[in-house]
């Protein structure tokens, strides 16, 4: 749905009126090139009807993605009340803005530009240029050009005055003035310090006279003035002024320069004293691009040229005559002439477009979703295309005319215009053609009425022709068709075209277009290109989205119908001027001759006979068609040639073939221009202008007849051996059927067009691809893939592009063979090689190449090969070789390893390998571990420094404290986990990293069971061991003892009493010598195995050796202790208790006695 | 058969006395399919046409006329309404298709044997074609990427009506493309998207709207029609399925299509 509104301004001063709100529709055109309309209803019941008024403009808006543009604007020319729905409503028509442009005349107009130029390309002489001239004193000093110079001008030096006399000595002088254009009119401004012209006494009675040269009779001939401003009294010359004159018919070009001086004859007295030449300027008519500028000067009050959004001169330089035409129609004929477009732009402006191909950034589809393609602003939804059959009429031919002088008529005669590829232009019958068209010759006279010659010179000739050309070339590029298939072939196309968009759509773009109507195999209609919009007509509506009707086309502009072009031819013919007295010249004859018997009309005529160059009897009409009718030159007379230069032509396009009899002599038929000798096979050879054709003999040793291409020279150029049916270009002996041989020979050449070392080159007329071939020197050959027309472009070369193989060297092997000594892969760009496979599986091993060592003889353990890695770099070119990564051959023929080799000091050496079973070694051929790693070091191992081989390391870099380094191990899995192990290293700064066990506990829980930390502590069970050693247990026992250590002593005998183990102190003494100073030592007293028990000893030793402190025996239900080395004893008797009677001394004695017995059972010496 | 789900959001009612299929029936207000896979037998078909006319027999029963009337003036409130129309098949109970239709009468004929018992003949115009509720999703990915150039995809389509609306989404993976060509083995399908996308970058073809986004910026000049290309739309999946050769074009790599669309049935 849109919402616009319609704005009524004064059609004289643009105030506005009001607005209208209640439009039920809007419908306005915005055409190329042409004036467009508008249409829009009103319900009659809004009271701003009243706004509505003949002429008033309407302008219409609406919001377009979220901008306010204009829609359409016009004048208002038709007010008409209708019913809709049952309900009156005002009905509004008029033109576009851009009619009001076809209110106003331009009136008589030349649309051109006068150029002058001064001395700096004028040469004024003092002695005339012609023929053979006399000397010639060409003015060497500058000619100021400035507007009030004073101080320097150019005298001609003729007397000891320094003033040029120009008639004083009774002789005839002259001013001459020569230009290589031909000029109408000269300004002159006279030079200052000049003494004043009017003092001449001199008798002017003789008029001056300004003459031209006239290059075609050799003659000075008088020009007509039509200014002259420079005389003073009688002297020409004598003052700042202009001469002008009609530019003369017959004004000739001698040697490139156009010519006129100014003289006159003295009849006595004293001459002028001299002319001095301020400057001296030249004026001449050219083409101009400001045509646009200055049509829209008369255009109507208020508009201009919309400089933003267009041109404000036209792209092509045009030369036009205007008669009357309105502004308008001015602007479409310029357009039509340059190949360039306008539209109107905003308000009144005309926004000219010039030759550009603007792309709209819109696609018109017909496929898809109308709907979903109303919220794509880049789609347009085609609702309806129909193709216009009437949209030109077809002409493969068009003579083409311009506007007529009276004496003359505009001509593509001069033209300096080349057809382009496909058209054929013919100056002489005036008409340009389109070649291989599949119809019958189709002709077409066009008059292009503005074109006009501005003089009858050679120069204004030339643009008219060369303007007619042009116009002509597009009209008959957009009426004919070399294609005229079912689908359009290359015919211009027309259509029109209802599709919705919600975007502004502008006349003057070009529409990408993809319409497709097809019913299975057979297309009926398929459009997918670019179309200019020729026309767009955008109708607004309450409801539903905008609907642009559009007329488009495959060209930028449609050509009239034949009823069309009638109306507009009349509408342009004009009277026919006269723009000079020259009297019409009779330039076509007719001869009749009557009677039945045949007549000879063109007899005895003259060469070079009164300034006539030559006799041309042209025929173009009334051809000679029956059988017994000839032109007959010389015939019996004598006298009668063809002369060099001069041409016989028979056309017989549309018959049979013609012939030129007479060329025949005693022996030969047809034969043209015969030279030398008549005997001998070379006798036979014709010789051309441009070389010579003809048989030659034994050009081999095996062959004895040829034929031979020749230049002038008689270097034979092709040579064919018929003998052996050879050919040979530049060989004059081919040993194959083709040879070809290129004397100069080098690499090929890498840029511009001219292979200079190319022998044999292999083109298509598709395009500029060449496949070149030839030798650069004695030593190879090149085979090239270029660009003809540009030979620093380069493309592939296919090899084999079927299938097949291709062999360097040899016969192939595989589908590429190189043979020795090897390939060799350039490149500079990453990566110069690359081997590619595409494979359908996602997951599995899929080889890429295969590399092959082959053997002669029976393959043994290492055999094998690989790739070999080498360098090279400015100081060494030749290969470096590195290391190299291979395979050999390992246990059996289908088994290898998997081998690294490296290079130390140009010393091959293998470093590691991956064995058929999968070990892998380093330093070792035979691993005999997943992992092996062998070395023969000597180096002594140092427990204070680096010294000794390290094999294996692993390392974490990071620098954060508590970081590691780990090995880990895996040793069984089971469904519920995986029993792991890991040691390694725990970083605690820069140095001493502690040494880590840790197990896995379960499935996420870790353990550490022992460190060695940073000062050489051994933990176990902690973390930070406070002693070198230091076993810590850690559980939830409250009232037990967890023991933290055991020591064990298992023997490959039979233990006995004394076999035992223990802990050893060792202690520094004074002289540095270490002492074991104690023991604890656990061993049995009796080893057998019912009833065994055993010691835990305590030792201190001096130096004398250990001594036992202390044994503690296991024995029984309770330990027996012994101090000193005594025998522990077993627990004794219980000392009977006193009984406290007579006999309690005895009791106490008998106790006490027991007591120390007992004390020295266990090492207490109770006794002295 | 089918019975009518709901129209713009409201529970149509289901009462429908006249059909004899059986106790589901009873409870159920139908109405025959054009043809379809739910039941073919469909009487008044007329294949391909829309807008088609949709009358839908229904029987408003209400406990008071109170009720009655809430459900009729629900029912009267849509009149002109353009909505979505859902439906269930009989033969598939839980299966739901879905058009866009207008109400454009709601009877107002009254009848005098019960009060609260109130049969109406809905009449719709269906403006589109049945859609599928849930899209179909053909990704070529993972296990089935695409790994020739080109690459052969067939699309199915259980649906009774060819697919014009497709959402073709390529993701390039790790190396870059230069084209995405897809075309028919006839070349009557025949397209191609033409301008380098980088690894991680998002083509978007919408062939319903021609719409297509790189990154999710409009890039209407790089698709480009081909020669034998003789569709008026992009692309066209038959019924029963069509194929299709596509062309991820570049120096290799896992780059990933998709084709998102529903099918439709009439």
């Amino acid at each position: 749905m849109s919402q616009f509104w319609i704005e009524i301004a004064d059609g004289v001063t643009d105030v506005r009126y009001g607005t209208l709100r209640t439009a039920l529709a809007w419908e306005s055109s915005d055409l190329l090139d042409r004036v467009g309309s508008f249409r829009f209803l009103l319900p009659a019941a809004d009271p701003q009807v009243d706004l509505l008024q003949v002429k008033r403009v309407a302008r219409c808006f609406s919001i377009v993605q979220d901008e306010v543009h204009e829609r359409g604007a016009g004048v208002i020319e038709r007010i008409s009340l209708s019913t809709t729905e049952g309900a009156p409503v005002v009905q509004v028509e008029g033109s576009d803005l851009l009619s009001e442009l076809a209110n106003e005349q331009v009136g008589e107009l030349w649309l051109q530009a006068e150029t002058l130029e001064h001395a700096d390309s004028v040469t004024v002489l003092d002695a005339d240029d012609l023929g053979t001239p006399n000397v010639v004193h060409v003015c060497t000093e500058a000619i100021d050009n400035a507007v009030g110079d004073t101080t320097t001008y150019w005298e001609m030096p003729a007397d000891g005055s320094g003033k040029k006399k120009w008639n004083g000595d009774g002789t005839v002088d002259y001013l001459y003035v020569k230009h290589n254009k031909q000029f109408d009119f000269i300004q002159y401004r006279k030079g200052a310090g000049a003494p004043a012209a009017t003092s001449d006494t001199g008798d002017y009675s003789n008029p001056w006279r300004v003459q031209y040269y006239d290059g075609l009779d050799v003659a000075w001939n008088d020009l007509s003035l039509t200014v002259e401003t420079t005389k003073v009294g009688e002297i020409l010359l004598a003052q700042d002024g202009e001469i002008a004159w009609d530019m003369p018919d017959t004004w000739g070009i001698y040697e490139g320069t156009y010519q006129v001086r100014i003289w006159c004859e003295n009849n006595g007295g004293s001459g002028p004293e001299g002319i001095t030449l301020g400057d001296i300027a030249v004026g001449y008519v050219t083409p101009t691009t400001d045509g646009l500028a200055q049509l829209m000067g008369r255009a109507p009050t208020g508009w201009s040229l919309d400089a933003g959004g267009g041109y404000t001169a036209t792209v092509e330089a045009v030369q036009l005559e205007y008669s009357g035409e309105t502004v308008f129609e001015a602007l479409t004929r310029l357009a039509e002439q340059t190949g360039e477009h306008f539209v109107r732009g905003e308000g009144r402006t005309v926004r000219w477009l010039g030759q550009d191909e603007r792309l709209l950034d819109l696609w018109a589809v017909n496929g898809g979703d109308a709907q979903a393609q109303q919220a794509n602003p880049y789609i347009a939804h085609i609702l309806r295309l129909n193709e216009r059959q009437e949209a030109y009429e077809l002409a493969s031919r068009v003579y083409i005319y311009g506007g007529s002088t009276g004496d003359q008529r505009a001509t593509l005669a001069s033209t300096s215009r080349s057809a382009p590829a496909g058209y054929t232009l013919n100056a002489a019958e005036n008409y340009i053609e389109r070649d291989s068209v599949p119809y019958r010759r189709k002709d077409k006279y066009l008059e292009f009425a503005d074109i006009v010659p501005w003089n009858a010179g050679l120069v204004a000739t030339g643009y008219a022709a060369d303007m007619l050309f042009d116009r002509g070339l597009i009209w008959l590029q957009t009426h004919s068709a070399s294609n005229l298939d079912r689908l359009g072939g290359d015919q211009p196309r027309a259509f029109d075209m209802e599709v919705a968009a919600n975007r502004i759509i502008r006349a003057g773009y070009l529409l990408r277009t993809t319409y497709i109507d097809a019913a299975d195999a057979l297309i009926l209609q398929r459009v997918d290109q670019p179309l200019w919009l020729l026309g767009v007509t955008v109708r607004l509506s309450l409801t539903g989205p905008d609907i642009y009707a559009l007329e488009t086309a495959t060209v930028d502009a449609l050509a009239r119908t034949d009823a069309e072009s009638q109306v507009s031819e009349a509408r342009i013919n004009r009277a026919i001027r006269r723009r000079s007295g020259t009297p019409l010249s009779t330039t076509n004859g007719v001869i009749i001759l009557t009677g039945s018997s045949n007549h000879a009309a063109l007899v005895n005529l003259a060469y070079a006979d009164a300034g006539h160059t030559g006799f041309e009897p042209t025929v173009t009409k009334g051809n000679l068609t029956a059988g017994s009718t000839k032109i007959t030159i010389g015939g019996t007379g004598t006298g009668a040639v063809i002369g060099a230069g001069a041409s016989v032509d028979v056309n017989q396009a549309n018959l049979d073939h013609g012939s030129i009899g007479g060329l025949g002599d005693d022996d030969h038929t047809g034969y043209l221009l015969a030279t030398g000798a008549r005997t001998g096979a070379s006798s036979q050879a014709q010789t051309f202008t441009n070389g010579i054709i003809g048989p030659t003999w034994k050009p081999a040793a095996d062959s004895t007849t040829a034929l031979q291409l020749q230049d002038v020279a008689g270097t034979a150029i092709v040579t064919v051996d018929t003998t052996n049916k050879r050919v040979g270009v530049n060989v004059v002996d081919p040993g194959v059927p083709l040879a070809v041989n290129s004397a100069a020979y080098g690499l090929p050449v890498a840029s511009g067009i001219v292979q200079t070392y190319g022998a044999l080159r292999t083109q298509s007329s598709g395009g500029n691809v060449v496949i070149d071939t030839g030798l650069y020197g004695a030593t190879g050959a090149w085979l090239q893939v270029t660009n003809k027309a540009d030979l620093s472009e380069y493309f592939p070369l296919l090899l084999q592009y079927l299938g097949g193989a291709v062999a360097i060297g040899g016969t192939p092997y595989g589908t590429l063979h190189i043979n020795q000594p090897r390939l060799d892969v350039y490149g500079n760009v990453f990566p110069v090689q690359r081997i590619l496979r595409t494979v359908a599986a996602t997951n599995s091993f899929n080889s890429t190449s295969v590399f092959v060592t082959r053997s002669t003889g029976d393959a043994e353990d290492g055999l094998g090969g690989g790739f070999v890695f080498a360098l090279q770099d400015n100081t060494a070119t030749s290969d470096m070789l590195l290391a190299s990564v291979g395979a050999v051959r390992m246990g059996a023929d289908d088994s290898g390893a998997l081998v690294l080799n490296t290079y130390n000091a140009g010393s091959f050496g293998e470093r590691a390998r991956v064995t058929p079973s999968g070990n892998v070694g380093i330093g070792t051929t035979s691993p005999t571990n997943l992992l092996h790693i062998s070395a023969m070091d000597a180096t002594l191992y140092s427990d204070t420094t680096s010294a000794g081989l390290t094999s294996l390391q692993l390392d974490n870099l990071s620098s954060t404290t508590g970081t590691s380094t780990l090995i880990g191990f895996r040793t069984h899995t089971t469904a519920g986990g995986i029993t792991r192990f890991q040691i390694g290293t725990v970083s605690s700064g820069d140095w001493g990293p502690a040494f880590v066990f840790r197990q896995r506990t379960g499935v996420t829980s870790y353990a550490e069971r022992m460190r060695i930390d940073s000062n050489g502590n051994v933990g176990i069970g902690t973390t930070s061991p406070d002693r070198l050693t230091h076993a810590e247990v850690s559980d939830a026992v409250t009232n037990a003892i967890t023991y933290a250590q055991r020591l064990s002593h298992i023997t490959s005998g039979t233990a006995a009493a004394g076999f035992g183990t223990g802990t050893e102190f060792e202690l520094e003494d004074n002289n540095g010598t270490n002492r074991v100073t104690g023991y604890i030592e656990s061993l049995y007293n009796s080893a057998a195995t019912a009833s065994w028990k055993a010691d835990l000893v305590l030792k201190s030793a001096d130096s004398g050796g250990a001594r036992e402190g202390l044994r503690i025996r296991g024995t029984g239900s309770a330990a027996a202790i012994a101090f000193l080395g005594a025998t522990p004893s077993a627990r004794l008797a219980h000392v009977a208790d006193p009984s406290g009677g007579a006999t309690v001394d005895a009791e106490a004695r008998t106790a006490i006695n027991s007591i120390l017995a007992t004390l020295e059972t266990f090492g207490l010496h109770a006794t002295s | 058969m089918y019975r009518l789900v709901d129209f713009a959001g409201v529970t149509l009612p289901k009462a429908n006395v006249e059909s004899e299929v059986g106790t589901v029936g009873t409870q159920l207000a139908l109405a025959p399919y054009r043809g379809g896979v739910l039941d073919a037998d469909g009487t008044g078909r007329a294949a391909g046409q829309y807008p088609y006319p949709l009358p839908y027999k229904v029987e408003i029963v209400g406990a008071s006329l109170a009720t009655l009337r809430t459900e009729l003036d629900a029912l009267r409130a849509l009149r002109g309404v353009s909505g979505t129309l859902r439906r269930e098949g009989l033969d598939a109970l839980g299966t739901y298709q879905t058009a866009t239709a207008r109400l454009l009468q709601v009877p107002e004929l009254r009848t005098t044997r019960n009060v609260y018992f109130h049969p109406l003949t809905l009449q719709f115009l269906v403006l589109t074609p049945w859609y599928a509720t849930t899209p179909r999703e053909q990704d070529y990915s993972g296990s089935e990427l695409l790994t020739t150039v080109p690459d052969t995809v067939t699309l199915p389509n259980a649906g009774q009506l060819p697919i014009t609306q497709v959402t073709i989404t390529v993701v390039v993976v790790d190396d870059p493309l230069t084209e995405v060509r897809i075309a028919a083995d006839d070349a009557s399908t025949n397209f191609s998207y033409v301008n380098p996308l980088a690894v991680g970058d998002t083509l978007v073809i919408d062939t319903g709207a021609w719409r297509v986004t790189q990154n999710d910026i409009d890039t209407p000049d790089y698709l480009h029609i081909g020669g034998g290309h003789r569709r008026p739309d992009l692309l066209q999946i038959a019924p029963g399925g069509s194929t299709f050769n596509v062309s991820l074009v570049g120096t290799g790599g896992t780059s990933t299509i998709r084709f998102d669309y529903y099918e439709m049935y009439e």
